[in-house]
């Protein structure tokens, strides 16, 4: 009976929902920048998919139901860059050159360590669009080659590395102003650093905010001539 | 209504940039939703399209953003390349890479806006 039930698709939107609703939970008790709501909703997916001996083909039925969303939610990140126009005019200059530069770090550092770590070719280049937020950052994948998933993974970890170090970093960097220290965080660790930039300054957040959707678009266009040339 | 209108309108752009997508092809592979974005991004610049008429289905897809990546990310399930080995590596690219990523761009913004930032 229990076996039959995850033949529908219903079966995996509602674990995914039940699962994202805790790890949302936790997030709010603890406040911790470790809780990440979809790195909790991804463990306890997969442990039950483990625990029950669940297929994943099964779960896929209705994760796949969800997945499709992914595509309109890239499109509304036009509304998010939208509404940070001011910003955007603002600082227009600083954030160009210091988020190509950040995604020309981005590339030449994973390229780097990956060929010295020995890491398949398939990871590298997952693990390529792992500082930009998260749909563009599959879209990039797909396009390369690498694998989507894999790629989720590293962006969250990226996310979460990025909030944990960025304190430090300004530690390690005294007197960086304001602006660099936004576009800093959201080039290199997206929405989830960028929570942690408005916890240290409304300018830092907005800043932060604004690099998200322009890091995003500047490392889709370079990243694919840059990985033809250097890969 | 309002939302299915709303997120008929997204579909909109969504196509629209899958168009664009095939168009540029030939020059430069970006997919079709990130195009969509900048189309809808220049609609509501440009006051072809009023914010507050795609603004429900915005915010409901932009405040739940990760809870619709939950599937993308079970997927590692299937797989069947990855194993424990590769795992410390991954991590260690990964967490010194944005650590090299942030620290360039803070050098390189703050050096442009030093002059700047006393104006502001």
């Amino acid at each position: 009976m229990i076996r039959e039930l995850t033949f529908s698709p219903a079966f995996g939107i509602l674990v995914t929902i039940l699962a994202y609703q805790m790890g949302a939970f936790i997030k709010k008790k603890t406040e911790s920048d470790f809780a990440n709501p979809l790195l909790i909703a991804l463990v306890l997916i997969i442990g039950f998919l483990k625990v029950f001996d669940i297929p994943y083909e099964n779960y896929k039925l209705g994760g796949d139901g969800i997945h499709f969303m992914l595509s309109p939610l890239t499109v509304a990140l036009g509304l998010m860059l939208y509404r940070q126009r001011e910003t955007i005019r603002t600082y227009f200059l600083s954030l160009m050159i210091g988020i190509t530069s950040g995604v020309l770090a981005s590339f030449f550092s994973i390229l780097l360590l990956s060929k010295l770590l020995k890491l398949p070719e398939a990871f590298l280049i997952s693990l390529l669009p792992k500082s930009i937020t998260t749909p563009m950052a599959l879209s990039l994948s797909e396009i390369l080659g690498g694998t989507g998933s894999l790629t989720v993974i590293m962006v969250i970890l990226t996310g979460i590395g990025g909030a944990f170090m960025a304190p430090w970093v300004l530690k390690l960097l005294r007197g960086v102003n304001p602006i660099a220290v936004g576009v800093g965080i959201g080039t290199a660790s997206h929405a989830v650093g960028t929570a942690k930039a408005l916890e240290i300054g409304e300018k830092e957040g907005a800043l932060s905010s604004a690099a998200i959707g322009l890091a995003g678009l500047i490392t889709v266009v370079l990243v694919p001539l840059l990985y033809q040339i250097f890969g | 209504m309002k939302l299915i209108l709303q997120f008929g309108l997204l579909i909109g752009f969504w196509l629209s940039g899958e168009v664009l997508s095939s168009i540029l092809e030939s020059i430069i592979a970006i997919p079709g939703s990130i195009l969509g974005m900048v189309l809808l991004f220049i609609a509501l610049t440009s006051g072809v399209l009023k914010e507050k008429q795609i603004k429900d289905i915005g915010d409901f897809l932009l405040t739940n953003i990760a809870f619709f990546f939950v599937p993308a990310s079970v997927a590692i399930l299937a797989l069947d390349s990855i194993s424990g080995e590769h795992v410390t590596p991954l991590v260690i690219v990964a967490l010194v890479s944005t650590f090299v990523t942030m620290v360039v761009t803070m050098l390189v913004t703050h050096i442009l806006t030093k002059g700047k930032e006393a104006k502001k």
